[in-house]
């Protein structure tokens, strides 16, 4: 028991002083957690998200789970995670420094690509945090259940909660933040509700979306157009930066976890029950024969694409 | 001293010889009478070790988890897939008969047809469930366009691989039994539930495009007891063959009734010891009776071999029978003590199913001394051999001599003996290297007791192959405090058991309550998968807990049990045992407070256990016997060539009968521990009467290769008898229905030969061998055992 708390104590002295050099400031004393175990299955475990990191592609999940790889998906190196809970979100600046988020509180923060995580902050009343997104080494911001939204403007040191939606709309999960190219930022909601700030999140506007349907995802097409994805097997495109949508909506129903985009312009839909939808206004669905609820979708630096969900992560060899 | 003692016991046992024939008579029909009380007992649970940590687990929590009363039925299409109105019509059936039988819980029907089975949509309004096949669907009026709709809901609804078989091939019928009865508090036969499954369901509704496929333990339990049933037919044919040869060893049927009525009778005393000692005859412990029989015929044949050669040498029935009660009492005890206390030792396996055998076996064995050592001289003597059976028996007792004299020619040879302990050497090296990872439990799939063959096995093996189903189900119990599922650390860290044991190769899955409370959170909040965790406050929490169906067995009323469900890829030992290694690890390295992870139900828990207790048992048994019988050589023959010569050979024995077992993969089990311990305690006969007669005519002044050479003449062809008739009466259990009777049956046949071969070659050509190496100084001793 001595021996453990001394190394625990270690490691996070050791973390400190590396964070403190390559610059992303961490808890001085991390709070106690149970970090995760290293798993023979790792890539195997429930995942929730996939995100670039340079040429490196992650994938994260159940159990406190990082899996990484630097040969597009074929196979993963589990990473060094202090936590044991479910994570949702990551989001990385460039190749090395990145941040998730996750249940309890939970913001982890790499300087190493994502090959080792410190924990870097439980929020306040531990949210369940749903996504992450850094506009700049110090600047980023975490949203997650019933309207809980935060700031930081030191790399993740500090965190100051922000308003989101008002009224009815304030205790509303807020599913996923990201931004448009020019710095807009935008929040998919429950209950159809979306979000869009202009000033980095200090004043934040609620778009008409006209749907009833929770919004779970969102994304910035090739050409300028906002893209957002959510239950009943919807995909909603704005042309004009959220103030009116063109809706789509598949047969299957499935809610739509995640999309990318191809060269083309044209998208690669996830959704549950093993949806997969290819097109641009119009969209072919395939459901994939294991029907597993998919959570996330990504395109690796050498054109494949991988997806995550319930089973794993898995690299689509016959896709385009 | 002592034969003064055996002088006056003749004397005794044959001047009051009438008195004492109809004490014994008046014994065997009173034994008789609670013989024939005898019933057959199933007895599972005398296969576990009851003091083992596992096997307390497991009867503690046996009736609250998941699996030990479940029965599974599939409607199998011959042709194509369910998907058509006969087999949907046929599977309806199939649920309604299930639902209807006596001893099964209704409640617990599950299959296509029935309300239970929904399929959940989650859609912005919340969850809907809807019935994969609605109340508005009946047999009668199943279409194309609604069995189309019914497909796309067991799909929708996640059935694909638990009710209907991956490829629809099949769907499946799931029930629990109800065992104890609710309202009579009576047990279930599952004997007699078998045998109406059988008539009920398989013979009802199978033909020829539609088959019926039933496992599950209680049928498992059910076919085994059928199994058993053939013990009748075994030993009658048993007898057939024993007699027969007794026959054409004797050629008088005086002298074959002998021995055969003589070990009947002993077995009719055990049968009355076992009824009188509460016992009922298992279907492992039946092969006891058989080998006490046989054990009794083999010794009987001592007997009639003695009076039969004193007939031809001259002497009437009386005295001939009177010279063989003398001359065979001391070394006939000593064996069957060699024999009794094989047995006997057996009692130290902590397994009481072994236990029991290991009674009755040791009071048959000493049942043997008083029928074969006593009653069968003294009831000979009451027979007169005309003259045509003495020149009968002399004509093939020549034959026999020449037949015997030529082997011994070039077995003692010197040059021969010492290729022969060179052979012997090599033999022993190969036979230790081949031997080496021989299974440990039973290796494999479906259930051990029976065939791979067999209908169960099959049916298992269809089942196995078609779902995503593990049937080797090994359960962790985790104990927690009260409501420990409302607890998000107790969960969280029961959760990451799970997971820690689903990594552990051999382990296909892992289930237990907070992976299902996950998925069902994720549920709750409209199938997002975000929120696939464990909520942090307790209503919460409690909320996703009463989602996940209490027919999993997950938890129980009041939440302080939270079993983890391990489905393994197969029961081999070294696959449990990975297992059990790491939750051992688990349980020191991440200790919780108030929460108790324990070791272990489900079939391969139970299995885990057993395998501990009959690996640990089997070297120091084998070590007691092989003390015992170098206790009792030194005893006898007071000489270290004796120890060497007869224990050689039999180690050699053994080495090879490891090895057997390695090729016909027959694992180390309940079944097969006592068998070579049993064979080492038997073996070890041929061994006595070889070097018995070696060391009397080497007393004698002989050179030990004439020595040997008369030895065998006298004794040899009795030898290889009495193997046979051992043989006789064990192999016939190789056509048993039940695979470890077989493998019982087998592998002592291969033992009783391995022995008696080894006792005439190799056994000589070491004694030769060590004699040349290291020549005698002083004379050789008589031995105490003088035949």
């Amino acid at each position: 028991m001595m021996k453990r708390s001394l190394a625990g104590a270690c490691c996070t002295l050791i973390a400190s002083c590396m964070a403190a050099t390559l610059s992303v400031p961490v808890l001085a004393a991390g709070p106690a957690a149970v970090p995760a175990m290293k798993a023979r299955l790792a890539a195997k475990v429930p995942m929730t998200g996939l995100v670039r990191a340079g040429d490196a592609l992650l994938a994260l999940g159940d159990y406190g789970t990082v899996v990484r790889s630097i040969d597009h998906g074929r196979s993963w190196q589990q990473a060094v995670v202090p936590v044991n809970t479910l994570l949702t979100s990551a989001h990385f600046i460039d190749s090395q420094r990145g941040w998730a988020v996750g249940h309890g509180g939970t913001v982890l923060a790499t300087t190493d690509g994502g090959l080792n995580w410190v924990l870097q902050q439980i929020l306040e009343d531990k949210p369940v945090l749903l996504s992450v997104y850094f506009a700049s080494a110090d600047v980023g911001y975490a949203v997650g259940a019933y309207g809980s939204a935060w700031r930081t403007g030191d790399g993740g040191r500090s965190w100051s909660a922000m308003t989101v939606g008002e009224g009815d709309d304030a205790d509303m999960h807020l599913n996923q933040l990201f931004a448009t190219r020019d710095g807009t930022l935008f929040i998919a909601a429950e209950m159809g509700l979306a979000f869009r700030s202009e000033d980095g999140g200090t004043r934040w506007q609620r778009l008409e979306t006209g749907v009833s349907g929770s919004l779970w995802s969102g994304l910035e097409g090739a050409g300028g157009e906002v893209v957002l994805l959510g239950m009943s097997g919807r995909v909603l495109v704005s042309q004009d930066r959220g103030d009116s949508w063109q809706v789509h909506e598949d047969a299957s129903g499935q809610s739509l976890t995640g999309a990318v985009q191809a060269a083309d312009g044209s998208l690669l839909v996830v959704g549950a029950g093993g949806l997969v939808l290819r097109g641009r206004e119009r969209f072919t669905a395939e459901i994939r024969a294991d029907r597993q609820n998919l959570a996330a979708v990504q395109r690796t630096a050498d054109g494949a694409v991988v997806v995550a969900g319930q089973l794993g992560v898995e690299r689509l060899t016959t896709d385009r | 001293m002592i034969e003064k003692s055996v002088l006056a016991l003749q004397r005794f046992c044959f001047r009051f010889r009438l008195p004492i024939l109809l004490a014994l008579l008046a014994f065997t029909a009173l034994m008789a009478v609670f013989a024939a009380r005898l019933h057959m007992s199933a007895g599972f649970d005398k296969q576990l070790p009851q003091d083992h940590e596992y096997i307390q687990t497991f009867n503690q929590y046996r009736d609250v988890l998941f699996g030990a009363n479940r029965i599974i039925v599939t409607v199998e299409a011959s042709k194509g897939d369910i998907w058509n109105e006969k087999a949907l019509t046929r599977l309806y059936d199939v649920t309604q008969a299930l639902f209807f039988m006596k001893g099964v819980d209704r409640r617990t029907v599950t299959s296509l047809w029935t309300p239970n089975t929904r399929a959940v949509q989650i859609t912005e309004e919340g969850m809907k469930a809807e019935d994969v096949i609605g109340g508005d669907v009946t047999v009668k009026a199943l279409t194309p366009d609604n069995i189309a709709a019914i497909r796309e809901r067991t799909i929708v609804g996640g059935f694909i691989g638990s009710l209907v078989a991956n490829d629809s091939s099949s769907a499946m019928v799931v029930a629990e039994l109800a065992d104890p009865d609710p309202q009579t508090g009576e047990r279930l036969d599952y004997f007699e539930f078998s045998q109406r499954l059988e008539k009920e369901l398989r013979a009802a509704f199978s033909d020829e495009d539609i088959r019926i496929r039933i496992i599950g333990f209680a049928k498992q339990m059910g076919d085994i007891s059928e199994g058993a049933t053939s013990v009748i037919e075994f030993f009658a044919l048993a007898f057939l063959l024993t007699t027969a040869a007794v026959y054409w060893y004797t050629r008088s049927w005086v002298l074959t009734f002998l021995p055969l009525a003589c070990s009947l009778v002993s077995v009719v005393w055990q049968f009355g010891t076992i009824t009188l000692l509460g016992f009922g005859l298992d279907p492992l412990a039946i092969l006891v009776p058989f080998l006490v029989f046989a054990i009794g015929v083999s010794h009987g044949i001592q007997q009639v071999n003695y009076i039969a050669k004193e007939v031809i040498n001259g002497a009437d029935g009386y005295t001939a029978a009177s010279r063989s009660f003398t001359g065979l009492l001391v070394p006939g005890t000593l064996a069957l003590i060699t024999a009794f206390v094989g047995f006997a030792t057996l009692v130290l396996v902590p397994i009481p199913m072994i236990r029991e055998l290991a009674i009755t076996a040791s009071v048959g064995v000493a049942y043997k001394i008083v029928t074969n050592l006593i009653m069968l001289p003294v009831l000979a003597s009451y027979f007169r051999f005309d003259d045509a059976f003495v020149l009968r028996a002399s004509k093939v007792e020549h034959l026999r001599n020449r037949m015997m004299a030529a082997l011994g020619v070039h077995i003692a040879s010197p040059r021969n003996a010492a290729i022969g302990t060179l052979v012997c050497i090599v033999l022993m090296a190969v036979a230790v290297w081949q031997s080496q990872g021989r299974h440990v439990g039973h290796v494999l799939p479906g259930a051990p007791e029976l065939h791979d063959d067999s209908r169960y096995n099959r049916d298992v093996e269809a089942v196995v192959e078609h779902y995503s189903l593990g049937l080797d189900l090994l359960t962790v119990v985790v104990e927690t405090p009260a409501d420990g599922c409302y607890r998000q650390d107790v969960m969280s860290h029961v959760d990451r058991l799970t997971w820690y044991l689903a990594n552990v190769p051999g382990v296909l899955s892992a289930q237990s309550l907070p992976t299902l409370t996950k998925l069902a959170a994720s549920g709750v909040n409209e199938g997002n998968p975000k929120w696939a965790a464990l909520p942090q406050d307790e209503l919460t929490l409690g909320e996703a807990v009463r989602q996940v169906p209490e027919g999993l067995r997950l938890f129980n009323a009041d939440c302080t049990l939270l079993p983890v469900n391990l489905y393994l890829s197969d029961h081999k030992a070294s696959t449990i045992e990975g297992v059990v290694a790491a939750v051992k690890e688990f349980r020191s390295k991440e200790p919780f407070d108030g929460v108790t992870i324990r070791l272990a139900s489900g079939n391969a828990g139970v299995q885990a256990a057993t395998n501990e207790i009959v690996e640990h048992s089997e070297l120091p048994m084998m070590l007691y016997v092989y003390a015992t019988i170098l206790v009792l050589v030194f005893l006898v023959y007071r000489d270290w060539r004796a120890m060497l010569a007869c224990c050689v050979p039999l180690t050699l024995a053994t080495f090879l009968g490891y090895w057997f077992m390695k090729e016909l993969d027959i694992g180390l089990t309940v079944a097969t521990l006592p068998v070579m311990v049993l064979a080492v305690g038997i073996g070890v006969d041929y061994a006595f009467y070889i070097y018995n007669r070696l060391q009397m005519h080497m007393a004698h002044g002989e050179d030990i290769v004439t020595a040997f050479k008369q030895a065998l003449r006298e004794i040899g062809v009795a030898t290889v008898f009495t193997a046979v008739t051992l043989s006789i009466g064990v192999a016939t259990w190789s056509f048993s229905a039940l695979k470890f009777q077989a493998d019982m049956g087998m592998l002592l046949t291969f033992m009783f030969m391995m022995n008696m071969i080894m006792a005439i070659t190799l056994l000589p050509a070491l004694a030769v061998t060590i004699d040349m190496l290291i020549p005698r100084r002083g004379p050789v001793r008589a031995p105490l055992m003088a035949h």
